[in-house]
């Protein structure tokens, strides 16, 4: 790359203009990784270790599902959950950290429609095995809530980290040691034409005084 | 933005979580799975999917590389009877990626 350029001064000048560019977008990007990763700092906070513990909930949960199925049959079970249904909507925003799309989602109080509250299934007819199951699967569900807040935008934001990173790395290790690289070898270029055409110069004002001596 | 929640998997998911109270539910099987979250993808009204992590994993690398874009709807994928599940693990390596070190030691 380096090598072919053309030492000329409009080059140079438009080399250092480069290099300017390529510095501040280095930092700029700097900052952004910075940044990015203090978000993330922040969730993973938040997430702690939701994933284990969801799998290990889903186990219990489907372990009281397949109890509830065995001791009542499939059709009874989605009787009952249709008595079951509530009308969960949530709000979801999204918000945006240095062009990362990250949802942000607020459940409006779950907690005060909880079936034990109102159970809103007969006794008669229906056994523990479906509480059992209803109340594990309600657990599980907010869990679900937190979670798909968190790690959606840990994702999002480890993938951008790493997109970010990958630049700051090629414009500190590559674009920019190259620029200079550059830089370096028009400006040898040219002081050695300079000089070059100073020789030239000399040897001519020579020449021209020895023919004058002879005349 | 107000959304609705979406259950979509395979029976035991759909049915657990409609003993949650869960009202939008589609049982899916491995073949209609793709079909069905196009087209709940496409519907502006469910915020929320949760779906079934094998699943997940089977459909076409081109929608994959679509559901890891967007940030609406949100995608929560669950492990399924087996137990098994690889999203935390799939997160960790991420994180080991691009960061340089394991955090969750």
């Amino acid at each position: 790359m380096a090598q072919d350029v053309n030492p000329t001064r409009m080059e140079l000048i438009k080399t250092k203009e480069r290099i300017m560019l390529a510095q501040k977008g280095h930092k700029l990007l700097k900052q952004k990784r910075d940044a990015l990763i203090l978000e993330f700092f922040k969730i993973m906070k938040k997430a702690k270790d939701l994933r284990g513990e969801l799998a290990k909930k889903m186990a219990a949960g489907y372990h009281s599902l397949a109890m509830a199925e065995t001791y009542h049959n499939i059709q009874e079970l989605s009787k009952v959950s249709l008595d079951l249904r509530k009308d969960i909507d949530v709000d979801i925003e999204v918000r945006n950290v240095m062009g990362v799309k990250i949802p942000n989602i607020t459940v409006p109080e779950i907690k005060s429609i909880h079936f034990m509250d109102i159970p809103t299934y007969s006794i008669a007819g229906t056994s523990a095995k479906i509480d059992d199951a209803v109340e594990n699967f309600t657990e599980i569900f907010d869990m679900v809530i937190k979670l798909a807040e968190t790690e959606t935008a840990m994702k999002r934001l480890i993938l951008e980290i790493e997109k970010t990173k990958r630049r700051v790395n090629a414009l500190e290790f590559v674009v920019i040691p190259q620029l200079n690289e550059q830089q370096k070898m028009i400006s040898f270029r040219l002081e050695e034409m300079e000089r070059d055409s100073f020789v030239s110069l000399k040897t001519i004002k020579r020449k021209l005084e020895k023919e004058k001596a002879w005349s | 933005m107000k959304a609705k929640i979406l259950v979509l998997g395979d029976a035991p998911l759909v049915t657990g979580f409609r003993l949650a109270g869960l009202e939008y539910s589609v049982q899916a099987t491995d073949q209609t799975f793709q079909n069905e979250l196009e087209k709940a993808i496409a519907n502006p009204e469910y915020g929320i999917i949760i779906t079934n992590e094998k699943m997940l994993n089977s459909i076409e690398w081109r929608l994959k590389k679509k559901l890891d874009s967007i940030a609406y709807p949100v995608i929560v994928p669950m492990p399924d009877q087996s137990g098994e599940s690889m999203e935390g693990d799939e997160i960790r390596q991420l994180i080991k990626r691009a960061l340089g070190f394991d955090l969750s030691g």
